[in-house]
């Protein structure tokens, strides 16, 4: 059968009747990036894995819920189901000291952009150790505003703070990740 | 700032990382896991509900014949039991500032019930989650990640089957620094959690937590990898 070619809409169809052939091919599909979605949130490789698997077993446990509105919803839906699964898991491990909630506040400064063009000649890899190297509730906070298009009301519902805190969080996030890409910058120029 | 963020997303939305070998093994037998979890807890379900209803039936009966007195059916123990899993086990040192009483939340439910042994999980109340001085291991966190990888031995039996997985533990440091109550949060199969619990219960004394200039008993948890190569 010609599962490569499978559309969102079939693919979805068929996994909501359990189709353990489509399932298969969901998790190929899928698998690589949420992988690196759940990295991206966490920041460890052994957690990122079981955070992917876990989502993945949700969806196929609850993809009966999802409505398909156009090609690319079916990724949309996923990619969302899992920032919560990983937000979720971030709250548990926050309670559960796994890792500490640092919301340390430092001075709200942003140097003017000064090339960002330059920007662009950073690999995405380095982009990604530099978005896992914040805190975690400044990872958890850009990640879901810059990158998975989370708007702060969302944000701050899911995280138990006010939506002027999720800005502000943002703002200090942003300010450390200006650091390290002057910080880069600087250093492969040489 | 927009152009900035949209760099980063550009680059990260739809990045891809190059899965452990095995992967899909393990996730698929995660999910039959999972399935078989969900069937056990079903059937679970079904019978917490079905026999307390005959039970009221035969009740109903044998009242009416007006004969001897009859327990309560053995069932409702049970859902009792289940029921101790919602309420709070932790509460907050009064000494801090932040008011919040942690629970066992979902994920932890869900995983302590697939593990059978939702007895073991009956911890003092004044246990903290949250105190000024948060207890630490001798040497601090890299400490204790030397220490762990030092001292954990993988499993021959484990090794053999290979079986691989997390196991999450968590545990009370006391008053004088010693682990108490481990529990664990997560398994990965007997074979592992016995390692994984040999390993935390010979751990050296912790430095303990403090409040407010009190000592105390404090709620904290690790997780053990064990992957094969």
């Amino acid at each position: 059968m010609k599962t490569d070619s499978l559309s969102e809409r079939e693919l979805a169809t068929r996994c909501a009747a359990k189709d353990r052939e489509a399932q298969g091919v969901l998790y190929t599909r899928y698998a690589s990036m949420l992988y690196a979605l759940c990295f991206r949130y966490v920041g460890d490789r052994e957690e990122a894995q079981d955070l992917m698997h876990d989502s993945m077993i949700k969806a196929m446990d609850s993809i009966g819920t999802f409505r398909y509105n156009g090609e690319g919803s079916l990724n949309a839906w996923l990619r969302r189901l899992t920032v919560n699964v990983s937000i979720d898991r971030l709250r548990e491990m926050s309670k559960l000291r796994l890792i500490p909630l640092d919301q340390t506040t430092e001075p709200d400064t942003l140097k003017a952009d000064e090339d960002d063009d330059a920007v662009d000649t950073i690999p995405a890899q380095v982009m990604m150790d530099m978005v896992v190297g914040l805190p975690s509730v400044k990872r958890a906070v850009f990640n879901m505003y810059c990158i998975d298009g989370f708007s702060h009301k969302e944000i701050a519902e899911k995280m138990n703070i006010t939506e002027k805190g999720s800005a502000s969080i943002l703002a200090k996030a942003r300010a450390q990740l200006r650091d390290s890409v002057n910080d880069y910058l600087k250093r492969t120029m040489q | 700032m927009k152009q900035f963020d949209e760099k980063f997303r550009e680059r990260l939305e739809g990045y891809e990382m190059k899965l452990p070998p095995m992967d899909q093994q393990a996730f698929w037998d995660r999910k039959a896991n999972r399935d078989r979890a969900a069937r056990r807890r079903h059937s679970f379900l079904s019978v917490a509900v079905g026999l307390p209803a005959a039970a009221a039936i035969l009740l109903v009966l044998i009242m009416s014949i007006n004969l001897l007195s009859i327990q309560r059916p053995a069932v409702y123990d049970e859902s009792e039991q289940l029921a101790q899993l919602t309420t709070p086990i932790v509460t907050i040192a009064s000494g801090s500032e932040i008011m919040e009483i942690a629970r066992i939340d979902d994920f932890q439910e869900e995983d302590l019930m697939e593990s059978d042994d939702y007895g073991s999980l009956e911890v003092a109340e004044d246990v903290f989650m949250l105190v000024e001085t948060m207890p630490e291991f001798p040497g601090g966190t890299p400490a204790l990640t030397d220490y762990l990888k030092k001292e954990t031995t993988y499993p021959e039996q484990a090794r053999e089957d290979s079986i691989q997985g997390r196991v999450l533990l968590s545990f009370v440091v006391e008053k004088d620094g010693s682990i108490s109550n481990p529990v664990v949060v997560k398994s990965s199969g007997d074979i592992l959690d016995a390692e994984a619990l040999r390993v935390l219960s010979e751990m050296p004394k912790w430095n303990p937590g403090m409040d407010n200039g009190i000592l105390c008993r404090v709620q904290y948890a690790i997780p053990i990898n064990f992957r094969l190569n």
